[in-house]
C-alpha cells in the first residue's frame, strides 16, 4: 500500500517537475522585467522630485505603462499556451 | 519529447528571447496606437493581440538546436542558474516596490512642507504638486491637509499676484486630493477664488466660468442663499462655458434661508453640458435642491436636501444623505435612488473605484 503511494508520488513528481521548474524560471524572467520597469518608475519619481519638467518624464511614463501591459499580456499568453499544451500532451 | 515540450520546459533562453521580443513589439504597438489617437481600450487590445500573436508564432515555429537536445544533462545546470536569477529578480522587485518608492514619496512630502514653510508665493510647491499629480506620486493626505491649512492661513496677509499664487497652490492641493480619492485628474486654471472663513449671504446665482471655488474650512466658510427667486436664480453656483477647463468647489457649507412661506429651495450647483469635469469636494449641502448627474461628489454630506437624478453619469465617493427627499422621472434612475435611500445615513461610494 505504502509502496503504491510512493510510486504514485514519484511518478507524479517526475511528470510535473520539468513544467514546474520551467514555470518558476519563467516567472523569474518576468520578475526581472518588472524589476527593470519599477526601476524606471523610481528614476522617473526622482526626476519629478528634482524638479525636472513633466514633459521630459512623460515619455518614460508612457513606456513604463506599455511595457507593464505588454509583459502581463505575455505572461498570461504563456499560461494559456502551457494549459493548451498540457491538455494536448499524452501522459507519459 | 516534442519541440514544443522542449521549448516550454527546457529552453529557458529561447523563451526569454521570445518574451523580450513580444513585450518590446507589443509595447511599441500599444504606444503607437495610443499616440495615433486610439482609445485606451483599443490600444490595449492591439498590444495584447500583438503579444499573443508573437508568443504563439515563436512557440509553434520553434526548432531546438540539435546540440542542446543531446546535452540534456547540462540543462539542469542551466535551470539552476536561472533559478538563482529568480531570487535576485524577486529581491530587486521587492526593494523597489516596498522600500525605494515610499522613500521618494517621503522626500516629496518633506520638500512640500519646506516649500510652504515661509511666506508666499509658493512657486516651488506649485511645481512639486503638479509634478506629484502628473507622476502619480502618493503624498500622505494628512500632510496635504497640514500644508493646505498653512497656505490658507497666509491668504489674508497678501494681495495681488501673490494672492493669486496662493489660490493656485490651494487649487492644486485640492485637485491632488480629488485625484488621490477618485483617480480623476482635473485641469484646473490659475484663476481660483478663495472664500475665507465667513458666512456669505447671496441672493442671486454666482456664475462661474469654470474656475475652482475654495472655502477656507468646511465648518466655517458658509454660503447662505437668502430669498432666492428660483425662476431667476436656480442655483447658488452655475458653471458655464467650460471648454477644456475643469473646476471644483471645496471646503465649505452651502445652505438657504427664506423669509416667509413655502418655497422650493434653489440648487447648490448646476452645470452646462460641456465636457469639462466638475467636482464638489469636502462640502456640506444643507436645505437645498441638487441634481446629482454629471458632477463628481467627494466627501459630501447632503442634509435635508431635495435630491434629483435623471440617469446621467453618477460619481459618488464618501457621500452621505441625511433626511433627504429623492426624486426622478427616469425609471432606472429611480432604482439607483432607491439604493441610495436604502443606505440611510451611511456614507456611500458609487461609480468611483
Amino acid at each position: 500500500m505504502t509502496d503504491d503511494h510512493s510510486g504514485f508520488w514519484t511518478e507524479a513528481w517526475a511528470q510535473l517537475r520539468p513544467d514546474m521548474l520551467s514555470g518558476v524560471v519563467e516567472f523569474g524572467q518576468y520578475l526581472r522585467l518588472w524589476a527593470v520597469v519599477l526601476g524606471a518608475h523610481l528614476v522617473r519619481l526622482i526626476m519629478a522630485t528634482a524638479g525636472i519638467e513633466p514633459e521630459i518624464t512623460k515619455p518614460v511614463a508612457l513606456m513604463e505603462r506599455w511595457v507593464f501591459i505588454a509583459s502581463f499580456a505575455s505572461f498570461f499568453w504563456r499560461v494559456l499556451l502551457r494549459l493548451y499544451h498540457s491538455t494536448k500532451r499524452p501522459l507519459r | 519529447m516534442t519541440k514544443l515540450d522542449y521549448y516550454l520546459t527546457q529552453d529557458h533562453a529561447a523563451r526569454q528571447r521570445t518574451m523580450l521580443i513580444s513585450v518590446s513589439v507589443g509595447a511599441l504597438a500599444g504606444m503607437l496606437a495610443e499616440l495615433l489617437g486610439a482609445a485606451f481600450n483599443v490600444a490595449v487590445v492591439v498590444c495584447v493581440l500583438t503579444v499573443g500573436g508573437l508568443e504563439i508564432i515563436r512557440a509553434v515555429s520553434y526548432a531546438p538546436p540539435v546540440r542542446k537536445i543531446i546535452q540534456s544533462s547540462a540543462d539542469f545546470q542551466e535551470t539552476r542558474r536561472y533559478l538563482l536569477g529568480l531570487v535576485y529578480s524577486a529581491v530587486g522587485c521587492l526593494a523597489v516596490a516596498f522600500w525605494a518608492s515610499p522613500r521618494v514619496e517621503a522626500m516629496v512630502e518633506r520638500k512640500l512642507r519646506e516649500a510652504t514653510a515661509g511666506d508666499p508665493p509658493y512657486d516651488k510647491a506649485n511645481k512639486l504638486i503638479k509634478s506629484a499629480l502628473q507622476n502619480d506620486i502618493r503624498i500622505n493626505s494628512a500632510t496635504v491637509e497640514i500644508v493646505r491649512r498653512k497656505v490658507a492661513g497666509t491668504h489674508s496677509r497678501v494681495t495681488g499676484d501673490v494672492q493669486a499664487s496662493v489660490n493656485l497652490t490651494l487649487a492644486q492641493l485640492d485637485a491632488y486630493q480629488i485625484y488621490v480619492l477618485t483617480g480623476i485628474k482635473l485641469n484646473v486654471v490659475p484663476r481660483a477664488v478663495f472664500l475665507s472663513a465667513y458666512t456669505y449671504s447671496v441672493n442671486d446665482t454666482i456664475r462661474v466660468n469654470w474656475g475652482p471655488n475654495i472655502g477656507e474650512d468646511r465648518s466655517r466658510a458658509t454660503i447662505n442663499a437668502v430669498d432666492f427667486n428660483r425662476a431667476q436664480s436656480p442655483a447658488i453656483f452655475s458653471y458655464e462655458g467650460g471648454g477644456s477647463r475643469d473646476a471644483f468647489v471645496s471646503h465649505l457649507t452651502a445652505t438657504s434661508t427664506m423669509s416667509g412661506g413655502a418655497f422650493v429651495p434653489p440648487a447648490f450647483i448646476q452645470r452646462d453640458s460641456s465636457p469639462s469635469k466638475l467636482a464638489v469636494f469636502d462640502v456640506t449641502v444643507l436645505n437645498l435642491s441638487q441634481a446629482l448627474d454629471d458632477i463628481i461628489w467627494v466627501n459630501v454630506t447632503f442634509d435635508r436636501c431635495r435630491i434629483n437624478y435623471q440617469g446621467g453619469r453618477l460619481q459618488l465617493k464618501w457621500v452621505t444623505f441625511k433626511d433627504c427627499q429623492f426624486n426622478s422621472e427616469n425609471e432606472s434612475a429611480r432604482a439607483i435612488l432607491d439604493r441610495i435611500r436604502q443606505q440611510g445615513t451611511n456614507s456611500m461610494t458609487w461609480g468611483i473605484p
